[in-house]
């Protein structure tokens, strides 16, 4: 359901008039234009015993269109209470005892993760996640937060609204993955000689600035400074060399002091990167072959067609951007001709694909197609 | 993009991957970390599902001997099943000759490999990490690896593995510091330990460590040095000598952890000892200890720690500058003796050269003997009996200390004086006769044991034991007699008491008494039950059935006269009027012979309760008559007791067992005494009466009889413990002084002896009805 509001009283008098299983939960998606009273909100779905998860992103995506306003709310039945996990800015995270859990699962269901974006350990976290559950979900999220870049509690549950956390919901729903993001190397390979978690302190033992600087100049033939950097920045992302799937991309959003980059996603100190650009049909046709990885045998009933799209794919496709969500709609209701995508415009996203482990992911599409 | 680039990116990439594995090694001591660091990478890059180090167990404690592995890290663990492995397992058997192994699912040994969860389809991967262990990876595709990337892999991985061993060994240093940190922790605590012990020591000590340092200084030493702890402790350096020598130099103390110093300082030893267990005791003497000449016994010895390892040494310091002085002045004392003995054994010497050798012999002989007198006296007089010794005649020459205390002569009033003067054995109380001769008396008595009734100088009586012997010289000629002589009058008081006690107990010595009376009652009672058992059949059984034949009434006039005929002839075959004459006696005699038994049983029961020693208000009059009953088997054969009691007399307050018991002795006294005057007029009838009524405040109870009484000279001392006039083992001469003490002492009443020596004795005793009360009224 699509909310076009941004009035805190309607907003919970829809919410309020939604009917509820025992096992479900409400799965809130705001855009960050809408001015909700979250904590307003909280206390009112509390007071109705209404178990739900949500987050503010900086757009929200409904059947072909994105809004910076409104919020989509859609029932997932749950297998337990949505888990609120924090810390996620130190490097000492502390999952709960997941073993009542594990024992529930009688097949492959899907964990659906909110993460705070602006984190500093994400990577951690996932990794301990995986570590914890392997195989044994589908993992499937993405990042909460504003535009602004200013870290702010932008994830809730009927426990609170917070910040430096991660929320996960075990939903009792098969589901179908397809990740990908289209970005074509230009160059490569650059060895992040030195890191510190998101931060790319030099690259081949030089000044990272300095090296991106002059890659990225030569091929868009335009000045990079720190004024206009995100700008340029967000079409010249890095990308990690992965064996048998696409690299995993990071997009320096900033350049500090010390002529370091900062990223969204840990880039590991001596990774191997290349340098991404983006082209407006590659990653329109990247976000069809995501939902067309989503496609599932004939006679399943679909329940949810979800899209985690990156904020940073809009910044680069502008008002190419409808493309992609059509892209998509057509490939999910090729699946299921009443599918209508919901989902939101994140900062990084979580997806497991394939087998290896779970990362945070960065420029990307996951769709995902939930179903019985 | 042309062949050449294509192939150069491939290379790139290739190598990209080399150089991203290789840098991920050894960034981490951390065993675990070091893991982390490298196969998440490796799985990043590879895809692969799962990763898994195990290392040789031998590698992880040391221990050689060890056939078995650990898991020391998976990712993810949710998969990992197994912890241990033991070494015979495929996982490390399969490649223990090789470098690395991939096993895809179609291979047989792939399932060999499983232990983890959920695992269907893939490749396991195996490396070998050297000889420490084996890297697990596993990936779901089955064709993950080719040959060439194995081999690729295969150098990053056996720096991975060098950078592990580098992990094991420094978690091993690790590991071995924490040890040696426990060790020196536990050292540190025993060292504590010993500190804590050394000051709780009454004597001064002190202890050092290894390093010879100050670890312990204990209040004794302090004060005995003015140098406080807190300036002494982890001081080294010999330091602790200058309290004592002004200098710094090895003390006692030092030769425990270093014999080889002994040479440097055994001179200033006046003492050394070494023991077994290399502890050591010196003396040594140091001219200024607080200003003071001292002399010092010092003992060492190691001290260990809980391992028994040596850690230090102890040192304990005690003064024995007063002992060495007493020393001294004995070996003063010895010298000046020896020298005085030189000296008079040269004039002695002197002497007897002049001297003839007959008169020199009885100078001698004479000598000796004063010696020996001499140390007879000391002898006599420190031992703990009394001693008397005589001359032939019995004439007394010396009395000891103790003697004098028994007898209550001094030596001067009695030397010289005959024995028998002053040693009056009582033989007869009633007489007051002395015995004439007490010396043969004791000489007779050859043991200590019975005991004798001794008068003393002021008139008391004391109970001894005694003995003596002949004294005789070196030729066995008799030369006078030694009487020693113990004072036992306590301890027979208390083997009285004790007697008495248990009498009062178990009614002791009535008892025979009783049961004679009892039993002498039951016969009677038995004989006439056997009576009325013969006259009873022959009535009932005999005469009955008759006379039932008479009571049908039978028609012939004849039959009915001889019935009656035969009836009379059997009444006085059978001696029917005697029979119903006497039947009903016999049934009153057996009645009264069970009243007896019942009053005797109810009486005994009455006159003692064991352990009730309270004061309560009691019938005397019962009293009376329970005493009379019990003590009958006493007086019965002698006289007869009569009772006068006033009816009503009030409830007295008193312990009414203690009542008891003096009515008892008078009572026996009193059928003691007529059984005397029976000796001389057996044809005087035995008379005792006890009579009792309230006089006053008091109920009086008066015990009359009329035996041999009481002469004028005893009476003063019949209330005197032990006097009695009767033989030994019938009298014992406690009955009156226990009755004056329970009367009189305890409650506050009084007796009264009135007697005239052949007629008869009455004792009359005055209890107040309340002691209390007639306590306030005075
Ligand atoms: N009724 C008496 N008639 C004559 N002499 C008596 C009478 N009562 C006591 N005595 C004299 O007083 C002495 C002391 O009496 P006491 O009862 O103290 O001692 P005991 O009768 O000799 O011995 P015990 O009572 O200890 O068996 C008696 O030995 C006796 O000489
Ligand atoms: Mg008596």
């Amino acid at each position: 359901m699509f909310i076009n509001t941004s009035d805190t009283d309607k907003l919970i008098q829809s919410i309020l008039n939604m009917d509820l299983e025992d096992d479900q939960i409400l799965f809130i998606m705001l855009g960050e234009k809408s001015s909700i009273d979250i904590q307003r909100l909280i206390k009112a779905l509390n007071e109705s015993q209404k178990d739900f998860m949500g987050g503010i992103f900086p757009g929200i995506i409904y059947d072909e269109q994105k809004y910076e306003e409104g919020a989509i709310i859609t029932r997932l039945p749950s297998l337990e209470r949505p888990l609120v996990i924090t810390g996620l800015d130190t490097g000492n995270i502390q999952l709960p005892d997941l073993k009542k859990i594990i024992a529930k699962f009688d097949q492959k269901y899907a964990a659906m993760i909110l993460v705070d974006g602006f984190s500093r350990n994400i990577s951690g976290f996932l990794s301990l996640l995986f570590n914890n559950l392997a195989g044994s979900v589908n993992y499937f999220g993405g990042g909460a937060g504003s535009l602004s870049f200013k870290q702010q509690p932008c994830i809730f549950t009927s426990e609170g609204l917070f910040q430096d956390a991660a929320i996960i919901s075990f939903v009792k729903l098969k589901c179908r993955l397809g990740v990908r993001h289209g970005w074509k190397r230009i160059i490569g390979p650059v060895v992040a000689t030195k890191t510190d978690k998101n931060i790319i302190i030099e690259l081949n033992w030089k000044k990272a600035f300095d090296v991106y600087k002059e890659i990225v100049e030569r091929d868009s033939g335009k000045k990079i400074t720190k004024d206009n950097f995100f700008n340029i920045s967000k079409g010249y992302p890095f990308g990690m060399l992965k064996e048998y799937a696409e690299t995993v991309a990071r997009t320096p959003v900033a350049v500090n002091d010390a002529g370091a980059l900062i990223c969204i996603g840990e880039v590991p100190e001596n990774s191997v990167l290349d340098i991404l650009k983006g082209e407006v049909a590659s990653l329109v046709n990247a976000a069809g072959q995501a939902a067309d990885d989503c496609k599932i045998y004939e006679g399943k009933k679909v329940t949810h067609g979800f899209v985690v799209d990156c904020i940073s794919r809009v910044l680069f496709l502008e008002d190419n951007f409808s493309l992609e969500l059509q892209a998509v709609k057509t490939k999910f209701q090729s699946i299921e001709p009443r599918l209508v995508p919901i989902g939101m415009l994140s900062l990084g996203e979580i997806s497991s694909c394939g087998n290896g482990f779970l990362d945070f992911l960065n420029k990307t599409i996951v769709a995902g197609i939930l179903y019985e | 993009m042309n062949n050449s680039a294509n192939y150069f990116r491939e290379v790139i990439q290739e190598m990209s991957l080399l150089f991203e594995m290789a840098l991920a090694t050894g960034q981490s001591m951390d065993l675990r970390e070091s893991c982390d660091l490298f196969l998440k990478r490796l799985m990043d890059r590879k895809d692969l599902v799962y990763s898994a180090v195990w290392i040789k167990d031998a590698y992880l404690t040391g221990k050689a001997n060890q056939r078995t592995a650990t898991l020391v890290y998976a990712f993810p663990e949710y998969l990992a099943e197994t912890k241990k492995l033991s070494l015979d397992h495929p996982l490390f058997s399969s490649i223990s000759e090789k470098e690395y192994l991939a096993v895809p699912a179609y291979k047989e040994e792939f399932w060999g490999l499983v232990n983890e969860k959920g695992i269907t389809n893939g490749t396991f991967v195996l490396f070998s990490l050297d000889e420490i262990g084996v890297l697990k990876l596993f990936s779901a595709r089955d064709n993950c690896f080719s040959n060439y990337e194995l081999n690729q892999l295969r150098k990053v991985i056996s720096k991975f593995a060098y950078s592990l061993k580098g992990c094991l060994s420094y978690k091993q240093l690790l590991t071995e510091i924490a040890e040696r940190k426990k060790t020196e922790e536990a050292l540190k605590q025993s060292k504590q330990q010993i500190a804590d012990i050394v000051n709780f020591l009454p004597v001064a000590s002190f202890a050092i460590n290894l390093e010879g340092k100050v670890i312990a200084w204990n209040h004794t030493l302090e004060v005995m040095t003015d140098v406080k702890a807190k300036d002494m402790l982890g001081k080294g350096n010999y330091e602790y000598a200058l309290p004592f020598f002004k200098k710094r130099r090895p003390l006692l103390i030092d030769l425990v952890l270093k014999p080889e110093l002994k040479d440097l300082i055994k001179e200033d030893f006046l003492f050394f000892q070494r023991f077994n267990n290399n502890s050591m005791v010196a003396e040594i003497f140091l001219p200024d200890l607080k200003g003071k000449q001292t002399y010092l016994r010092a003992r060492t010895a190691p001290l260990f720690d809980p391992r028994g390892r040596i850690i230090g040494a102890i040192e304990s310091l005690r003064d024995i500058t007063e002992s060495k002085k007493l020393e001294k002045k004995l070996e003063n004392a010895r010298i000046e003796l020896e020298e005085k003995v030189k000296k008079r054994t040269f004039e002695l010497y002197e002497v007897n050269k002049a001297l003839r050798s007959e008169i020199a012999e009885r100078k001698n002989a004479e000598a000796a003997l004063a010696e020996e007198k001499e140390l007879l006296t000391v002898t006599l007089h420190s031992i703990a009996d009394g001693v008397i010794t005589t001359d032939t005649l019995g004439n007394i020459s010396s009395i000891n200390r103790m003697g004098e205390k028994i007898i209550g002569w001094k030596q001067d009033e009695v030397k010289d004086k005959p024995f028998a003067s002053v040693f009056q054995i009582l033989t007869d109380e009633r007489m007051l006769k002395i015995c004439d001769n007490p010396l043969e008396r004791v000489l007779n008595q050859n043991e200590m044991t019975d005991p004798i009734r001794l008068l003393t100088k002021n008139n008391i009586r004391k109970i001894i034991s005694a003995n003596a012997a002949p004294i005789r010289d070196k030729k066995h000629n008799t030369v006078g007699y030694v009487i020693i002589f113990r004072d036992i009058t306590e301890q027979k008081k208390v083997e009285a008491q004790l007697a008495l006690s248990q009498k009062l107990k178990s009614i002791g010595e009535l008892a025979a008494g009783i049961a004679h009376e009892i039993n002498t009652l039951m016969q009677y009672i038995g004989d006439n039950i056997t009576f009325l058992q013969r006259a009873i059949k022959d009535i009932v059984y005999d005469l009955m059935v008759d006379y039932k034949q008479l009571t049908n009434k039978p028609e012939d006039d004849k039959i009915f006269e001889s019935l009656v005929r035969k009836i009379l002839k059997k009444e006085e075959k059978l001696g029917v009027a005697y029979l119903l004459e006497e039947i009903p006696k016999a049934f009153e005699e057996t009645l009264e012979g069970i009243e007896k038994i019942k009053k005797i049983v109810y009486a005994m029961k009455d006159f003692a309760h064991p352990g009730k020693k309270e004061m309560k208000p009691a019938d005397i009059n019962k009293a009376v008559e329970v005493t009379a009953t019990i003590s009958r088997n006493e007086w019965k054969y002698v006289a007869e007791l009569e009772t006068d009691l006033q009816p009503g007399l009030p409830l007295v307050y008193c312990v009414i067992d203690e009542i008891n018991q003096v009515l008892l002795n008078m009572i026996v006294n009193a059928a003691q005494a007529i059984k005397e005057a029976h000796i001389t007029n057996p044809l005087i009838k035995g008379k005792i009466a006890v009579t009792t009524k309230v006089d006053g405040d008091n109920v009086s109870i008066s015990i009359s009889d009329n035996g041999i009484g009481i002469p004028k000279k005893i009476m003063d001392k019949i209330f005197e413990p032990f006097f009695t006039t009767k033989e030994v083992g019938k009298g014992t001469g406690q009955g009156l002084a226990i009755a004056y003490n329970i009367i009189v002492n305890k409650h506050k009443g009084t007796i009264e002896v009135d007697s005239e020596e052949g007629k008869g004795t009455v004792f009359t005793i005055r209890l107040p009805i309340n002691p209390a009360l007639r306590g306030n009224k005075r």
